[in-house]
C-alpha cells in the first residue's frame, strides 16, 4: 500500500498539472477500499499483484539457493517441496494471471476507449475483493504449513498428501471467479462503451489482446473451478473422480487441469503481447505494421489455446493418434505467435527507435519470447518431448515464456504507463541499469537450465548429481543478478513518486486516447469528450519543449 | 459365494418364483427395488416439470414487470419461489432414499437393500452379500446411467434383456465356470435363454467391475445435481430479493432490469437441469 499513500495527497507538487485527478479526488484508506474508479482498482491490483510477485520471488530465491550444492544447503527436502510449490502457485495464480489484465488492463482499457469507466464498476471492485479473499486462502495454506504438490496439484499425490491442499485449491477456486468477473467486465466494456467512431479495427491492439484474454478467462476458468472443487470433494468427502480405488482416473485430473491451464498460459501471454504492440510503434515513431494480422492472431491464439492442452501429457498415457494430433495442433500455435513477432520487427524496421526504458523491456521481450517460443517446438515434437519431459528444459522454456514474456511486458508496460498512472517521470538511468541487470540475470538463470535439462537434470529434484553443480550454481548466481535488477527497477519507480519530474500529458508521443488526457487523469478520465482517431498515427504529434512532452500539431 | 449358492438350484421352485431367483423374498425385494428406482426416475421427471413451470412463471413475471403489473409480478415471483422449494423438496426425497440405500459417492458408497425391502431378511442364508445382489439389479433396472458407462460386458446385456428382475449370482447354475473367457462372451450371442447365465458369470469372475462404475455414477450424480441444487438456492436468494423489491413497487416499464437479469439466471438454472435430467435419469 506504500505506493498509494505516497501518491495520494497532492502535497507540495510543483508544476501546472496538479489539478484534481483520480489520486487526490478523495483521501484515506477507506476511499481506496470502497472505490469504484477503474483507475484506483487498477492501482489496487498493481499493489497486490506486485506484493505477490515479491513473495513468489522470495520463494524462488530460496529454491535457487538450496540448489547451490548437490545435497542439502539451507533447507530440508520437505521444505524444498513446499518452496517450489508455493513459488509456482503464487506466481501463476496470484501474480501473472491477474497482473496485466487486473492492473494495466483496468487502468488503461476504459481510457483507451474514451469511456468514463468499465461497464460494471461494482463488479470490478468485487473481483478485486475476490482476488484478496483467494489470496488470503493461499496465505492461510502457507501458514498451515504449505503445500508440496507442485503448482499443478496432480492427483493422486494431491489427494493423499497431508499438506494444506484444500485451503490452497479453494483459494485458486475463488481467484478463478475474480478472473471470470474481470473477463465479463472487459468484454461488455469493449462491446458497449466503445465510441461510435472507433470500429473494431481502430481499437488499440492492447484491447484486442485483453478482449481475447477475457474470452479465455470466461470459457476456461470455470473448468479449473470445477476441477479444484472435485479435488476438494475427493479429499474431503472421498468422492471417487480421480482415485482409481474408488473407480476414478488420475489422468482425468490432468486433462481437466490442463484444459484450463493451457488456455491460462495464453491468459498470461496475450495481454503481454498487447502491451508490446502498444510500446513498439510508439518508440519506433512508426505506424504499427500489419494491424489486422496482429489483431486476428490474438483471436487465433485464443482459439488454438483450447485445442492443445494434452501436449502437457505426452508421457502420461494417451493413444499414439491423440499424441500426434495434439502435437500437430501445438505446432500450429507457433503461426499466430510468429505473425506477431514478425509484425513487431517489421514495425521497428526503418523506424527511428528510441531506447527508452519501456522500449528496452519490449525489445527484451521479443528476444526472450523468441527463445521461449522456439524451445516450445522442441517440446511439442513427440520424440524430443519424451526425452525432455519433466526436465529443467521445461522449467527453462516456461520461464522464458512466462517470466521473460509476461513479466518483461508487465514491467515494460509499467514504465510506459507509469507517468499516466502517477503523473511522474521515472529517472531513465537507474531504470535502464535495472533493465540490463534483469535481462542478463534472467538469461544466465534460465539459459543454463536449458543446458541442464537437455543433459537430463529432472525438475523439482532436491538432490542432483555432482556433474550438474556448475550449471546449477550459474543459474543461482543469475537469479541473484535478476533479483538485483528487478529491485533497482522497483527503486526507480518508487523514487519517481517522490522526486520524479511531473509528467506531461503525452511524454512518449503516443496516439491512443489515454495520452490525450492529463497525467494523472481526472476521475471521469477526460475533461472534454475525446475524439478517437488512428491509435498508431504519430504524424499529428510534435515535441513541445515548454511542456516537455508531445502535443497535437496546429 | 457362488459355491454356497449352487445348492439353491436343486430345490423345487414355487410356481410364481422366476427360475433365476432363489426365494420369493428375494424376488419381492428385487421387484420393489426396481420399482423404487423407476420411481426415483419419475421424481426426476416430476422435477423437470416443476422447474420448467417455474421458468414459465419467471418469464411471466418479467413481462409483468415490464408492463408495470405489480400484483401479477408479486404473484409470479412467489410462484417461482414456491416451485423452487418444491424442486428442492423432491430432490431431498431422492437424496434421502439414496442415502438410505447407501448409494453415496466415493468411499461412502456402501449399497444395501432399501430398509423396506430388507426387513427381517438379514438372517437368511446365502443373502449376506447384499452388495452383489443389488448392484446388478441397479444396472439391470437401468434407471440411472451406469449401464452405458459400464465397460463390464455384463451390464448392458442385463439392461437390455432381463428387464424383469435383478440377477443374482447365486442363481448361477453349476454349468459355466467362472474365469472361462469363452463362456463369458457366448451366452450374449445366444439370446435370452443364455443371458441369465452370461450376465452373471463375469460378476463372479470380476466382482469389482460393476460396483466401480455404479460408484462413479453416484459420485458424478451427487456432484452434478448437488452443484445444480446450490445454483437453485442462489437463484432462490435472488428471487426473494426481487420479491421484496417488487412488493416495494420498485419495478415498472422504465426500470425492470433486475427482474430481467434474475429471470435470465433462473432460466439458466432450468436449462442446466434440462441437460442433467436426460444425462442422469433417462440414458440407458
Amino acid at each position: 500500500m506504500a505506493t498509494i499513500d505516497h501518491t495520494m495527497p497532492g502535497t507540495a507538487r510543483p508544476g501546472p498539472a496538479r489539478q484534481a485527478n483520480y489520486l487526490n479526488a478523495s483521501h484515506g484508506l477507506l476511499s481506496w477500499l470502497t472505490t469504484l474508479d477503474h483507475k484506483r482498482i487498477g492501482v489496487l491490483y498493481l499493489v497486490s499483484t506486485l506484493t505477490a510477485f515479491f513473495l513468489g520471488g522470495v520463494f524462488a530465491l530460496l529454491v535457487r539457493t538450496e540448489l547451490l550444492t548437490p545435497t542439502q544447503t539451507i533447507m530440508g527436502p520437505d521444505t524444498y517441496n513446499k518452496m517450489f510449490t508455493l513459488h509456482g502457485a503464487v506466481m501463476v495464480f496470484l501474480f501473472i494471471i491477474p497482473s496485466i489484465p487486473g492492473a494495466i488492463g483496468n487502468f488503461v482499457l476504459p481510457i483507451m476507449l474514451g469511456a468514463k469507466d468499465v461497464a460494471f464498476p461494482r463488479l470490478n471492485l468485487l473481483s478485486w475483493y475476490l482476488y484478496i479473499i483467494g489470496a488470503l486462502w493461499a496465505v492461510a495454506s502457507i501458514i498451515m504449513g504449505g503445500v508440496d504438490t507442485g503448482w499443478t496439484f496432480y492427483t493422486p499425490y494431491s489427494t493423499t498428501t497431508n499438506t494444506a491442499v484444500i485451503s490452497m485449491t479453494f483459494g485458486v477456486f475463488i481467484l478463478g471467479f475474480s478472473s471470470i468477473l474481470t473477463g465479463v467486465n472487459f468484454i461488455t466494456t469493449v462491446h458497449k462503451l466503445r465510441p461510435v467512431e472507433m470500429d473494431w479495427f481502430k481499437m488499440p491492439l492492447l484491447l484486442w489482446a485483453l478482449y481475447s484474454t477475457a474470452v479465455i478467462q470466461i470459457l476456461a476458468t470455470p473448468v479449473l473451478g470445477v476441477t479444484m472443487l472435485l479435488l476438494i470433494a475427493e479429499r474431503a468427502l472421498g468422492i471417487g473422480i480421480f482415485d482409481p480405488a474408488l473407480g476414478g482416473d488420475p489422468i482425468l485430473y490432468q486433462h481437466f487441469f490442463w484444459f484450463y491451464s493451457h488456455p491460462a498460459v495464453y491468459i498470461m501471454i496475450l495481454p503481454a503481447m498487447g502491451v508490446i504492440s502498444e510500446i513498439i510503434p510508439v518508440f519506433s515513431r512508426k505506424h504499427i505494421f500489419g494491424y489486422r494480422f496482429i489483431a486476428y492472431s490474438s483471436v487465433a491464439i485464443a482459439i488454438f489455446g483450447f485445442l492443445v492442452w494434452a501436449h502437457h501429457m505426452f508421457t502420461s498415457g494417451m493413444s499414439p493418434m491423440a499424441t500426434m494430433i495434439f502435437s500437430a495442433l501445438t505446432f500450429s500455435v507457433a503461426i499466430p505467435s510468429a505473425v506477431k513477432v514478425f509484425n513487431w520487427l517489421a514495425t521497428m524496421y526503418g523506424g527511428s527507435i528510441q531506447l527508452k526504458t519501456p522500449m528496452l523491456w519490449a525489445v527484451g521481450f521479443i528476444f526472450v519470447f523468441g527463445i521461449g517460443g522456439l524451445t516450445g517446438l522442441f517440446l511439442g515434437a513427440l520424440t524430443t518431448d519424451v526425452h525432455l519431459h519433466d526436465t529443467y528444459f521445461i522449467v527453462a522454456h516456461f520461464h522464458y515464456v512466462m517470466m521473460g514474456g509476461s513479466v518483461f511486458a508487465l514491467i515494460g508496460g509499467l514504465f510506459y504507463w507509469w507517468p499516466k498512472m502517477f503523473g511522474r517521470m521515472v529517472e531513465e538511468r537507474w531504470a535502464q541499469i535495472g533493465f540490463w541487470l534483469s535481462f542478463v540475470g534472467f538469461n544466465v538463470t534460465f539459459f543454463s537450465q536449458f543446458v541442464l535439462g537437455s543433459r537430463g537434470m529432472p525438475r523439482r529434484y532436491f538432490n542432483y548429481l555432482p556433474e550438474f553443480q556448475g550449471l546449477h550454481q550459474l543459474s543461482t548466481y543469475g537469479s541473484y543478478v535478476l533479483a538485483i535488477g528487478l529491485g533497482l527497477s522497483a527503486v526507480a519507480l518508487l523514487h519517481s513518486l517522490f522526486a520524479g519530474r511531473p509528467a506531461p500529458d503525452n511524454p512518449w508521443g503516443a496516439a491512443s486516447l489515454e495520452w490525450s488526457t492529463s497525467s494523472p487523469p481526472p476521475t471521469d478520465n477526460f475533461s472534454s469528450e475525446p475524439v478517437a482517431g488512428d491509435p498508431y498515427d504519430y504524424n499529428e504529434l510534435a515535441w513541445d519543449r515548454s511542456v516537455q512532452g508531445y502535443v497535437r500539431k496546429g | 459365494m457362488s459355491h454356497t449358492a449352487d445348492a439353491h438350484d436343486h430345490h423345487a421352485h414355487p410356481p410364481n418364483l422366476a427360475h433365476h431367483f432363489d426365494t420369493p423374498e428375494q424376488q419381492v425385494a428385487s421387484g420393489k427395488l426396481g420399482m423404487w428406482i423407476y420411481l426415483s426416475k419419475e421424481l426426476g421427471g416430476v422435477n423437470t416439470v416443476v422447474l420448467l413451470t417455474s421458468s414459465l412463471t419467471m418469464a411471466w413475471g418479467v413481462r409483468a414487470a415490464q408492463l408495470g403489473q405489480k400484483k401479477i409480478l408479486v404473484w409470479m415471483l412467489s410462484l417461482t419461489l414456491a416451485f423452487a422449494v418444491m424442486f428442492l423438496g423432491i430432490k431431498f426425497v431422492e437424496y434421502k432414499s439414496k442415502w438410505e440405500e447407501g448409494l453415496l459417492p466415493g468411499k461412502r458408497f456402501h449399497p444395501t437393500a432399501p430398509p423396506h425391502v430388507n426387513d427381517g431378511k438379514g438372517a437368511e442364508p446365502g443373502h449376506h452379500d447384499l452388495q452383489e445382489r443389488v448392484l446388478p439389479g441397479m444396472v439391470g433396472r437401468g434407471a440411472p446411467a451406469p449401464a452405458p458407462a459400464a465397460p463390464a460386458p455384463a451390464a448392458p446385456v442385463a439392461a437390455a434383456a432381463v428387464p424383469a428382475a435383478p440377477a443374482d449370482p447365486s442363481a448361477l447354475p453349476p454349468g459355466p465356470k467362472p474365469g472361462d473367457e469363452s463362456s463369458l462372451i457366448k451366452p450374449a450371442a445366444d439370446g435370452p435363454p443364455g443371458l441369465a447365465v452370461g450376465e452373471v458369470v463375469p460378476l463372479g469372475a470380476d466382482r469389482n467391475a460393476v460396483p466401480k462404475n455404479v460408484q462413479i455414477f453416484f459420485g458424478i450424480y451427487f456432484m452434478m445435481t448437488g452443484l445444480h441444487a446450490l445454483h437453485v438456492l442462489a437463484g432462490m436468494g435472488v428471487i426473494a430479493w426481487l420479491l421484496k423489491r417488487s412488493l416495494r413497487g420498485d419495478f415498472g416499464p422504465s426500470y425492470f432490469a433486475p427482474v430481467d437479469l434474475g429471470g435470465l439466471y433462473w432460466h439458466l438454472v432450468d436449462l442446466i437441469w434440462i441437460f442433467l435430467f436426460p444425462l442422469m435419469y433417462l440414458i440407458h
